[in-house]
């Protein structure tokens, strides 16, 4: 298997272009869960809101990136979703909960929300971003917030 | 479909057991559906038995593809039936929100059996040996199997 991923610096990048990089943002995700020592349900969320970001780029945006960054100063996983897709013109139904999706069961996005100690979105015409962190140490987690 | 794709469907009596395992892919998934669907029909089951003890990843699509098998099983007249969930998937599913409802889950393949009537009868040394006796005898042994439904 060749792996598509890049590292900048502290930052390993994984292209999102169709449904099988799907399977690359997932393992990137174990490897970096194995990084810091974090096994079961820790590292099943951060795994299981890599698999449901990278799948929202692949079917709604066709191309973007997920980007890993392990923040050792905060003890956290940093993982930002980001495409250049249409946005999202629904997000307050999807966060709310009322959306209901034809292909999958429409939790995807706010599956996310609810696992992860950090959620941040921000979307419009020019694409979407969302930021999401987890904490592998025992410091206090950031706010959520949406934009 | 390609290696990686290759859909497991056992026969079990009349039952098939699909077991899935590792990081199952949407194309996976979706030819599990295909090919469970057909194996129904092609070879009259009545129960489907998927094993989730070596799945690595269960999301939100995977939990709705996995619904969609068992709508449709129903449809064709067999039941389905989910055992082996990790803790820690169903840990996860359950803070997502993701219910499954409609689908019966168990936590075990022999849990999984049970529910479909499929169960264990213990032979005793005694039974072996009148086995051995009959057979040595050239006599025909219809209680031959360890599992009765």
């Amino acid at each position: 298997m060749t792996l598509a991923a890049t590292t900048d610096d502290e930052e390993l990048v994984v292209p999102i272009a169709n449904e099988s990089d799907l399977n690359h943002a997932r393992m990137v995700a174990r490897e970096t869960c194995k990084l810091v020592a974090i096994r079961g349900y820790q590292a099943q969320k951060v795994v299981t809101t890599v698999s449901e970001l990278a799948r929202n780029i692949a079917r709604y945006a066709q191309t973007g990136r997920v980007r890993f960054r392990v923040d050792t100063s905060d003890e956290m996983i940093v993982v930002i979703a980001e495409d250049s897709g249409p946005g999202i013109s629904n997000l307050d139904e999807i966060l709310a909960g009322q959306y209901r999706s034809r292909t999958g069961l429409g939790r995807g996005l706010l599956g996310s929300r609810d696992l992860a100690d950090v959620f941040d979105i921000q979307t419009s015409p020019a694409g979407t971003i969302v930021k999401i962190a987890f904490r592998y140490g025992q410091r206090k987690s950031w706010t959520t917030s949406t934009t | 479909m390609d290696d990686i794709n290759y859909v497991t469907c056992i026969p079990l009596w009349d039952c098939l057991l699909v077991p899935l395992h590792g990081d199952v892919s949407d194309t996976h998934a979706d030819e599990l559906v295909t090919e469970v669907l057909e194996r129904i029909q092609r070879d009259e089951c009545f129960g489907v038995l998927v094993d989730l003890s070596g799945v690595w990843t269960l999301d939100s699509h995977l939990c709705a593809t996995l619904a969609r098998l068992s709508l449709a099983a129903k449809m064709m007249g067999a039941k389905t039936v989910l055992s082996g969930m990790k803790p820690e998937i169903a840990m996860t599913l359950e803070a997502m929100g993701i219910e499954l409802r409609g689908i019966e889950t168990v936590a075990t393949l022999e849990d999984a059996l049970g529910s479909m009537g499929i169960t264990r009868v213990r032979r005793s040394r005694h039974d072996d040996d009148d086995l051995v006796m009959r057979s040595l005898l050239g006599g025909s042994n219809e209680s031959d199997s360890g599992a009765k439904r």
